[in-house]
């Protein structure tokens, strides 16, 4: 096993090497570091000297120094190469440097941004699991039954309503009519961040972390119940018409304990795996939920960054969210193994 | 992780008690006679206490106000605004002196522009120190002789800030700047030298700053989340009604449209943009929207064949249907929304005329002008001279639907007149980074956003502006118009210290710009506000807007039903 980890390791470096060329090469080449001028607000005449006089330019040096921009250092004269070898030595050293627009340290927006995806994703993986689990079981083990047609429904029903949508409707619902109709003068669930300023003290702020967990968590679980719970379904009826079970059914095995015992744990090895894939992608890929939610996590962040052309921030993001995804794809390997002893990992 | 399992363990038992949240406020009641910059106002009684959540559309990127980064606009309607102390406040009728003076500045203007500032003893600081003359010669040093600062526009024509009193500031120029009134104030404020002199400015203030000379004091800012602002108990003017104010940071329209539904924000400042309008109507809801100082304008190359001809700038004025355009971008949010007249919008107040208002869609006159100019209509209908056809292109930024819209209309409009029309979205960077200052383009579709309602616009009509080598490309004059006539105005408007005579120069100037057409005015954006007037008062009547430092520079006024 743990020449098989070493390895998959060894394998993972030149991925995340050539991701990293290939990020930072389309960054620098698409990337536009005034579009925040975009907005007309914004675009004062003063501004706009400004970006005459390329004040807003690339700089070159603030990988490390953290100064902000400055006229005199821009990167758009060096090689892409030698930019790139640049920030790759230190970002290997952990020096991610500054943000070009805001000039706080990128490793500590990571950071924080990162804390805010990772508690949406522990509750909607938890709750997610749960679900997909029972329903998938449910749906197997009453094949073509009411609530098996139901579920099935419901999971294309899920995987087909966009998120942005769900989310918008569900805080129309949640958050505005719900309170409307219960005559209470602020929202049961909120749809903005995931705390209020006010809440004191550990009870009033759990409550209140809860209230403002529930609409973007469920948002996200929607979708992957949908998911997970017809892979589920699938590998358990899969199982379910294995020789073993019906051995273990003859054998007189109460139904309980064939099916929790005996079926789901080998059905939930592919399961396993969808899911630790799919993880991976969840640390860059909940853009829309925390952007509908105003959350400030890795989405939002990633967002923030590209509006601003602040490829400063947006290399290390794309860089974090690679290592993740790499990450997860070991992982789902190793689980395999774990799971399913039959699998030999040499 | 483990304070997210512990919370986690009590997510069962606080879901029963979700439904029984409510929030108390405290209720003392306080008569305040109210000063307000916009002049006189109501006295309201207040509720005093209680706090409110608002939401904010964009974040700061910083909040060193003068540094490079901090450039965004709602820094300063959230922040800066309600922590900075200012010699003189913009309101929507002009400037007026702050509190922090005793009265107006007493301005000298020969043989050298000398403004004395009379600071008010009563002037602290939340710490209690006294703003002193030396903040104002800290700040001007600050702006004028720092490293990547925003904008050095004024503050390097000051020769020297006499601080000898610390309680009279003494500015003298070098050369003459009329828009005085906007230093020492405006999106930067003044710095308290006791606190950052010899230190690193940048540093202590770009991630906030816990000092204030405002209203408001920073509580904390937690980014890509929320600002809160609490009360500074030390601030000698009107003190806050509200215990809190945090603003939320909501990027997504339409969420902030659900939360403010929801009663998660209690206000909003949109955008002007088409679908505005969603939360007009709202119950319990104050909507307001007037025209603020920022407009849209077509500007066009006259460097650039056809565009080099007068008669073809003056045909395409004749050709323009602007009032269906604005009505068909801003008529839902402002009924009474017409397009404007001049280069200015009717809040500059005297500075606006009307010379523009002959430009109405007359297609008699296009063909009058362009068949004298030369041009006759091909079969397809499009004017053509000497084998070149007049089709246009315009450029304008991606990803805003108001232009989108508008360049859109236009294509019909234009098309019926004779004159094609393709549109080239661009990057920002690319559109105002490149290819306007290089002349790479032949009509632009971009906003003007003044920061206040000085009349002076030589930086964008002077030939000394256009973009050359001379001038290290730093002019603003894309549009490239060279005319002595023009430039006499404008010029002087950017030198004369006497108010009226600046007026009049603005208006001279519009006229002969009307003649000219080195651009077309279309729209001035509705200034917005969305106010749950519900549950929030004012002091000073009604909700007030501010052109330059938006609505929230009220705040203080501000008290919960």
């Amino acid at each position: 096993m743990l020449t098989f980890i070493v390895r998959r390791i060894a394998y993972s470096i030149p991925v995340l090497l050539l991701a990293s060329l290939l990020v930072f090469v389309f960054v620098h080449a698409t990337s536009d570091p005034l579009a925040k001028y975009a907005q007309s607000r914004d675009l004062t005449l003063k501004a706009r000297q400004g970006l005459a006089q390329g004040i807003y330019q690339q700089p070159c040096r603030e990988f490390v120094t953290g100064s902000p921009p400055t006229k005199a250092m821009t990167c758009t004269k060096a090689p892409v190469l030698k930019q790139y070898w640049y920030w790759l030595s230190h970002f290997l050293k952990g020096k991610m440097g500054n943000s070009f627009v805001t000039g706080r340290a990128v490793s500590a927006d990571l950071r924080s941004s990162f804390g805010n995806t990772l508690q949406l994703i522990i509750w909607g993986v938890l709750i997610s699991a749960l679900l997909s689990i029972s329903i998938g079981v449910l749906s197997a083990v009453r094949q073509y039954s009411l609530p098996d047609y139901i579920f099935t429904g419901l999971s294309f029903v899920g995987l087909s309503m966009p998120t942005f949508w769900f989310g918008l409707i569900a805080i129309d619902l949640f958050s505005n009519r719900l309170s409307s109709l219960l005559h209470v003068h602020y929202p049961i669930f909120f749809s903005l961040g995931l705390h209020s300023s006010h809440a004191r003290g550990f009870f009033p702020a759990a409550l209140d972390y809860a209230r403002h967990l529930a609409l973007p968590v469920a948002t996200l679980t929607v979708q992957i119940v949908a998911s997970w719970s017809r892979y589920e379904r699938s590998s358990m009826l899969d199982v379910m018409s294995a020789d073993y079970i019906r051995t273990a059914t003859a054998k007189g095995l109460p139904r309980r304990k064939v099916i929790f015992r005996h079926a789901l744990r080998n059905a939930l090895i592919p399961l396993v795996t969808v899911m630790a894939l799919d993880i991976g992608g969840l640390f860059g890929g909940l853009v829309v939920t925390e952007q509908i939610f105003s959350i400030h996590g890795m989405g939002a962040l990633f967002l923030s960054d590209l509006g601003n052309g602040d490829t400063q921030a947006l290399l290390p993001w794309l860089m974090v969210t690679a290592v993740f995804v790499v990450l997860f794809n070991l992982l789902a390997d190793v689980l395999y193994g774990v799971l399913d002893p039959r699998i030999r990992l040499s | 992780m483990t304070g997210l399992r512990g919370r986690g363990l009590l997510l069962s038992v606080v879901a029963i008690g979700m439904v029984a949240v409510s929030c108390s406020k405290s209720s003392s009641t306080s008569t305040s006679p109210t000063t307000s910059a916009n002049g006189p106002t109501t006295t309201v009684a207040a509720k005093q206490g209680g706090d409110i959540t608002l939401g904010a559309e964009q974040e700061p990127d910083c909040m060193d106000w003068i540094g490079s980064c901090a450039g965004a606009a709602w820094g300063v309607y959230t922040v800066q605004t309600n922590t900075m102390p200012r010699a003189y406040d913009y309101t929507d009728s002009g400037y007026k002196a702050n509190s922090l003076l005793t009265g107006a500045a007493d301005l000298v203007t020969t043989p050298k522009q000398v403004v004395t500032y009379h600071i008010n003893p009563a002037a602290v600081w939340d710490d209690n120190s006294p703003i002193t003359a030396h903040d104002f010669k800290y700040t001007w040093d600050q702006i004028a002789h720092g490293k990547d600062i925003y904008d050095q526009s004024g503050y390097n024509q000051i020769a020297s800030v006499d601080d000898t009193d610390p309680h009279t500031a003494v500015v003298t120029f070098s050369t003459p700047y009329p828009d005085w009134r906007a230093l020492f104030g405006g999106f930067y404020g003044i710095f308290p030298s006791h606190l950052l002199e010899g230190k690193d400015r940048d540093a202590l203030m770009k991630d906030g700053y816990s000092f204030s000379a405002g209203p408001y004091k920073i509580d904390h800012w937690t980014k890509g989340s929320e600002v809160k602002l609490v009360p500074n108990p030390n601030y000698w003017g009107k003190k806050s009604n509200l215990a809190s104010v945090t603003f939320k940071f909501i990027t997504d329209t339409a969420a902030e449209q659900q939360d403010y539904k929801s009663g998660q924000i209690l206000a909003s400042y949109p955008q002007a943009q088409p679908g505005g309008e969603a939360l007009k109507g709202s119950p319990g809801t104050y909507f307001d929207a007037i025209s603020g100082l920022s407009y849209e304008a077509l500007w066009f190359n006259v460097e650039k064949a056809p565009l080099d001809s007068k008669a073809v700038r003056q045909a395409l004025g004749f050709a323009t249907d602007r009032n269906a355009i604005v009505q068909q971008l801003f008529a839902p949010i402002q009924p009474d929304i017409k397009p404007i007249q001049s280069m200015f919008t009717p809040a500059f107040g005297a500075a606006y005329s009307t010379p523009y208002s002959k430009y109405t869609l007359q297609l008699s006159m296009v063909d009058t002008l362009m068949k004298g100019d030369g041009w006759a209509k091909g079969s397809d209908g499009i004017w053509a001279k000497g084998g070149t056809k007049a089709t246009l292109e315009l450029k304008t930024t991606t990803g805003n639907k108001r232009r989108q819209l508008t360049a859109q209309i236009l294509q019909t409009q234009w098309q019926a007149a004779g004159f094609g029309l393709t549109i080239t979205p661009e990057k920002a960077g690319v559109l105002f980074g490149q290819d306007l200052p290089s002349g790479n383009f032949q009509i632009g579709l971009y906003a003007q956003t003044p920061a206040d309602n000085d009349p002076g616009q030589c930086v964008i009509w002077c030939s000394k502006n256009i973009p050359t080598q001379a001038n290290g490309n730093s002019g603003q004059n894309w549009d490239r118009i060279n005319d002595p006539n023009l430039d006499k105005p404008w010029l002087d408007a950017d030198t004369n210290l006497d108010d009226n005579a600046r007026v009049a120069d603005a208006q001279q100037g519009s006229t002969i710009l009307s003649d000219l057409v080195p651009a077309l005015p279309l729209d001035p954006f509705p200034d917005i506000l969305v106010i749950n007037s519900d549950k929030l008062g004012s002091q000073q009547g009604s909700f007030q807007h501010n052109f330059a430092y938006g609505p929230f520079t009220y705040l203080n006024y501000w008290f919960l039903k």
